[in-house]
């Protein structure tokens, strides 16, 4: 199959510190990517790599394009949205749009209006009188009227409330997400994004901890919930956490089959949060 | 090219309340000049009498009799005599502009460098470099527009503004002394203004490569530092200059600087006080020529420096996203 991400190798350093530590991966199209780690973990530099913002060592390839060699043509296939407000404040809505417009060949004005007017956000208005929910609302709209192939969103919620929150992940799979495009979500929020994630990639410390489909993560993670008497026996098969909970124990386990565990308390599928928590280690 | 122009369009929009509110507070400074001057009474109501200390030059003599005539007989006669002395008219006309132009220059070059010690900090500091970085235009049409749009507004303001100085020159005349405005009027009349404005744009071209090592320090600047970038830009430099001075008593690197200032001031009075006369088409050419200034040392030596900075200023745009 076809990759439309290909990583090999890729490295970055400040000085001593390494941000990116020899990461190499592939993701097809048509997938929804959670690049989820603790804060400092490298998520935003393997972001800002990827999309050509800064050097790195290794090979990145994405459509065929190198980015750090062609962030012009990388860019007429991509959308970006930042953790912070990056919309320049000064600007009234409707230069934005007609700056976005004159920059960005699959830029659909009349899309981006339709898209702003379900808003509060007014043409005439400037960047920085919006909330900072709306400028993400105003650069999610500019985003979507763009005909591109790969959407990055990095820690895109940041700062805003719930209702924020589950609007913008709807927009982006309602608006934007079909089989030929990628998505790209940068979060160390898990909870918010691991019902709309097909892959997960786990990054601490730079490196990369794991990378694997929902589906395998579901099928090679188990957790069960067992009364006390029952942890000697459940620690044997080397549980990855064990946690209290009141007169039982909770255990997530590594390629233990489920019916191995029924027969010592309640087995269910841990949630993305879990696994992680339990992959990263102290690291989380 | 469209999108370049884009980009010129957006720094349009997001100076032009500077430009346009320079240009309004300059306009409106010249007009406010013309108040007093309608104070002043015509020199027919003043009975001065111009001493032979006024001027021991035979040209100077030659004006020292005309005032001395205007203010015995009045105004009739004096026409002829000024087209046949046109220089009477012409020289301090000249030294007038100079002046002016002077003034201009150190005005504009005020309001550059806060351009271009701003003009990459601004968006890194308030994060937009990171939206216009995930557009799909290169770094160097970003640079290029930052640089070419301040460049245009140097020249734009200069020439703008200099239109209005000449504006303003003959209105002061008028309202000063209307007779007097007329009679200078014909001699005015054959300065080649169109020339004029013609040699300003070559001369303008080479005051802004001689000084682009400076425009391009400050972009670099603007690129690197993480806070008060004119602050930065102008203040270490001077610290480096006193350091030098101070320790090893060398002042060269502050004098090569300062050099550059005074050769394009040098350049102007060279040219402004070089009055020509087109026999011919009995016309004056008030400002000489700028071109052997073009091709010169001091042009390359400029490009290379201004080219240094700028790759500078490039590895920086790249390494530095923003200043957080």
């Amino acid at each position: 199959m076809e990759q439309l991400i290909e990583l090999t190798n890729v490295r970055k350093s400040y000085g001593s510190t390494v941000a990116i530590d020899n990461i190499s991966l592939q993701i097809p199209p048509g997938r929804i990517v959670g690049v989820i780690g603790p804060n400092g973990a490298g998520k935003t530099t393997l972001l800002h790599a990827l999309t050509g913002l800064i050097n790195y060592e290794g090979k990145i390839n994405i459509l065929g394009i190198e980015p750090k060699q062609n962030r012009p043509a990388l860019m007429e296939q991509t959308g970006v949205i930042h953790d912070i407000s990056v919309l320049p404040s000064w600007m009234i809505v409707k230069q934005v749009l007609s700056f976005h417009e004159s920059l960005h060949t699959g830029f659909d004005r009349q899309r981006c209006e339709s898209l702003l007017s379900k808003t509060d956000i007014t043409l005439d208005r400037k960047v920085k009188q919006l909330s900072k929910g709306m400028k993400t609302q105003l650069h999610l709209s500019l985003v979507l009227a763009t005909d591109t192939k790969l959407l990055v969103l990095d820690e895109p919620t940041h700062g805003l409330d719930i209702l924020f929150r589950k609007q913008l992940y709807s927009s982006v799979l309602e608006d934007f997400f079909d089989q030929n495009k990628t998505i790209l979500i940068a979060t160390h929020q898990v909870e918010e994004v691991e019902h709309i994630l097909s892959d997960v990639i786990f990054i601490s410390r730079g490196k990369l901890v794991l990378y694997s489909s929902i589906e395998e993560l579901q099928e090679r993670y188990i957790q069960v919930i067992a009364p006390n008497d029952q942890a000697e026996s459940i620690r044997a098969l080397k549980p990855l956490v064990e946690l209290n909970l009141i007169g039982k124990k909770l255990f997530l386990l590594e390629n233990v089959a489920g019916a191995d565990l029924q027969k010592y308390g309640e087995v269910r599928t841990p949630g993305i949060a879990d696994i992680f928590v339990a992959t990263m280690g102290g690291d989380a | 090219m469209k999108k370049f122009l884009a980009l010129l369009h957006r720094e349009w929009w997001e100076w032009r309340r500077t430009v346009l509110g320079t240009l309004m507070v300059y306009g409106f400074l010249l007009a406010l000049s013309l108040v007093p001057a309608c104070r002043i009474q015509d020199f027919e109501s003043s009975n001065v009498h111009f001493g032979s200390e006024w001027s021991q030059h035979d040209e100077h003599d030659t004006g020292r009799n005309l005032m001395q005539q205007i203010f015995d007989q009045g105004w009739d006669g004096t026409e002829e005599m000024l087209v046949d002395n046109p220089k009477i008219v012409l020289k301090p006309y000249s030294h007038g502009l100079l002046a002016g132009f002077h003034s201009l220059a150190v005005l504009i070059l005020f309001i550059s460098l806060f351009y271009f010690s701003d003009a990459l900090f601004k968006e890194r500091n308030d994060g937009s470099t990171l939206y216009i970085r995930s557009l799909p235009v290169g770094d160097h049409s970003i640079l290029l527009s930052k640089i070419i749009s301040g460049l245009l507004a140097i020249a734009g303001l200069t020439l703008i503004m200099t239109m209005l100085a000449m504006i303003h020159a003959r209105l002061l005349l008028w309202v000063v002394s209307s007779d007097f405005s007329g009679a200078i009027a014909p001699v005015l009349g054959q300065i080649k203004t169109m020339d004029y404005f013609l040699d300003l744009i070559v001369y303008l071209l080479v005051s802004l490569i001689w000084l682009s090592p400076l425009f391009m320090y400050l972009i670099f600047i603007s690129a690197t530092v993480r806070n008060r970038p004119l602050v930065i830009g102008i203040g270490g430099p001077i610290l480096l200059f006193i350091f030098l001075q101070v320790v090893f008593r060398n002042h060269d690197l502050a004098a090569s600087v300062g050099e550059i200032f005074s050769s394009i001031a040098a350049m102007i009075s060279d040219q402004m006080l070089n009055i020509s006369h087109n026999d011919s088409k009995g016309s004056y050419e008030i400002l000489g020529s700028f071109w052997s200034y073009l091709f010169s040392v001091r042009t390359a030596i400029s490009i290379v420096v201004a080219g240094l900075f700028y790759g500078g200023a490039l590895f920086m745009y790249r390494r530095n996203v923003s200043t957080a």
